[in-house]
């Protein structure tokens, strides 16, 4: 089955993270400065893209003219949807632009129980991977529990920084919530397609609901919308937006490669060395319901023979 | 068990206190499950049996141990698929009732104009985001509102004292200054040297780091709060200012940053008087630092 340009987008990121992991990981036992970090970091990521765009060069040129049809037709689905329920669409989206706004420039960070920005500061200015105490500044006098430093989210933040001359902060309070709160949309952009197929009004109103839940709901740290909106910076936050709802999703849909993916990116993300991991809680979940279903009807079809 | 039970209890309380979407969470479950037509029978059935599993007692302790007690119950609320419930339901709702509304009005033999199921639909979604608004909040959480922040989305009063730091690029500087502002610090630039970090008033971050502080950090602490409770008055406390400013300066600590109101405390004056290795150095409208000379 072809994937929509949305999971290209989720599933594209989860590879990212799982391809920083990779470069994080070789810096951290190797003890690379992180400059060569950042640097083995682009190139992997160069050639993931060149992996993903060559087949997709290569069927534009044997089957060009089939190949452009079928993308106007995917974006004429948004326009179709624009001109079919405009208040709705335009209510929506405007909802959804003000919580990227605010959340790019008018919340303020949650900072308690986290040392994320303090560790990409410290990675810029000792220019290492946990060479240094990210609390004090100062030379470990024992050190950092492991499960903590194969994390790649703050080692991903100071190379973004270090290329872009973005500041810490800003990276992290400022511009990585707004992606991942984007990610989160287009997570649930594919729910709504899976709950209601071919009902596009259905689909604007389900994620005109699902803002706003993220809006009135964020009164408590265990709530979805509190993590996105005050630390969506964080792994729990990129956990709970993006990666629980998207394995949730494709378990029931039965697509493995998404579930993989989902499982090995909360790995990288949070500290899952403390169990297994609340993704593959979740695919365990959905996988016992299917086992005790099919035994359910097995023995109705015993019983009927 | 008791111990137990109370510890549920206060999680509990976590996502309860403050708003009411759990309990909506149930009255979305009921109204999926009493829709007869609801297609996707596994996602009702897996939320339902996640709800389960974080109400009992038991499986949440099955669960707590699946993550070796390290999150702590609240955490595991993340597990419930909320976003994908609540919204589904509220779809459903509206659609069952526009679709309720045609039906009754064809049952009285009248016609359904287009715009006027329209305005049922308008309604059924307002009165659902009330719904939502009245169960959640508007107001997140009071005390992320209560400091004004900087473009660079640090406290504004703090940023203030930072800027006026003159923070070398090869070797760093060396900060002593209460917690608010020490908490900013290393989140200012990396090259802001802390005697000790957050973890020695925020417990949690213990969790980040082998490395304990000495019994001297704590008591540097709560002097450079105003929070040293030593029961020496007059001479003595002079003599303990003295000296703790000395070991400072032994330290090479390169600046000292105090709230202005307790700079002006008389111990702390006089004791700036009497040494010559902290100068003056600048003043902003909530703290005043000084610099090793």
């Amino acid at each position: 089955m072809r994937k929509t340009t949305s999971e290209k987008l989720i599933e594209g990121s989860l590879i990212g993270i799982g391809l920083a992991e990779a470069a994080h990981l070789t810096a951290l036992f190797f003890k690379l400065p992180l400059r060569i970090c950042a640097w083995i970091m682009v190139i992997l990521f160069i050639l993931a893209l060149l992996a993903a765009v060559s087949p997709w060069l290569v069927r534009r040129i044997t089957q060009g003219k089939r190949d452009k049809e079928k993308k106007e037709a995917g974006g004429q689905r948004i326009f179709k949807l624009f001109r079919l329920y405009p208040v709705l669409f335009v209510i929506t989206s405007a909802l959804i632009l003000f919580q990227l706004i605010w959340n790019y420039r008018m919340q303020a960070p949650y900072t308690a129980g986290d040392i994320t920005v303090e560790t990409v500061q410290t990675m810029l200015a000792a220019d290492g991977i946990y060479t240094v105490n990210p609390l004090t500044g100062q030379a470990f006098a024992v050190g950092m529990p492991l499960r903590i430093q194969i994390l790649v989210l703050p080692t991903l933040y100071a190379v973004l920084c270090s290329f872009t001359g973005i500041s810490a902060p800003l990276m992290c309070y400022g511009i990585i919530p707004c992606i991942v709160l984007l990610l989160s949309y287009l997570v649930y952009g594919r729910w709504a397609a899976y709950l209601f197929p071919k009902e596009g009004k259905k689909q604007v109103l389900f994620l005109l609901f699902a803002a706003l839940i993220y809006q009135f709901g964020c009164y408590s740290g265990a709530m979805d919308g509190f993590n996105l909106f005050f630390g969506g910076y964080r792994g729990t936050a990129v956990r709970a937006g993006i990666i629980l709802p998207y394995v949730l999703l494709c378990a029931l849909q039965k697509k493995w490669g998404g579930v993989i993916l989902c499982l090995l990116a909360e790995i990288c993300v949070v500290w899952t060395f403390y169990g297994a991991g609340y993704a593959a809680a979740t695919v365990g979940i959905v996988l016992g319901i299917r086992f005790i279903r099919q035994i359910s009807i097995r023995l109705r079809q015993k019983k009927k023979a | 068990m008791v111990e137990f039970v109370r510890f549920l209890k206060n999680s509990y309380n976590s996502l309860t206190e403050s708003g009411q979407f759990l309990m909506l969470f149930m009255v979305s479950l009921l109204l999926l499950w009493l829709i007869k037509e609801f297609e996707k029978k596994e996602f009702r059935q897996f939320a339902t049996i996640m709800l389960l599993l974080l109400l009992c007692p038991v499986s949440v302790k099955l669960l707590l141990l699946y993550q070796t007690q390290f999150y702590g119950y609240e955490n595991l609320w993340a597990l419930l698929p909320m976003t994908a419930v609540l919204a589904c339901a509220a779809v459903t709702a509206v659609s069952k009732i526009s679709v309720r509304y045609a039906a009754e009005r064809s049952r009285r033999k009248k016609t359904v104009s287009g715009k006027r199921e329209r305005v049922y639909e308008i309604l059924a979604v307002a009165a659902l985001v009330l719904l939502l608004f009245l169960c959640g909040t508007l107001t997140p959480v009071k005390a992320m509102t209560e400091q004004d922040f900087d473009g660079d989305k640090l406290p504004e009063e703090v940023a203030e004292v930072f800027a006026l730091l003159e923070i070398s690029e090869e070797e760093g500087v060396f900060l002593l200054a209460p917690d608010e502002v020490a908490a900013w610090a290393r989140i200012y630039s990396g090259r802001i040297l802390l005697p000790y970090g957050r973890n020695l008033w925020e417990p949690k971050l213990w969790a980040y780091t082998y490395d304990v502080y000495m019994g001297d950090m704590e008591e540097l602490h709560n002097w450079v709060n105003g929070t040293l409770a030593t029961g020496s008055e007059g001479e003595e406390a002079l003599r303990e200012e003295e000296m703790l400013l000395s070991y400072c300066a032994s330290a090479g600590y390169d600046y000292l940053v105090f709230l202005a109101e307790r700079d002006s405390g008389e111990n702390l004056r006089s004791a700036m008087e009497n040494q010559s290795e902290y100068l003056y150095f600048a003043k902003t409208d909530k703290y005043v630092i000084y610099r090793l000379s």
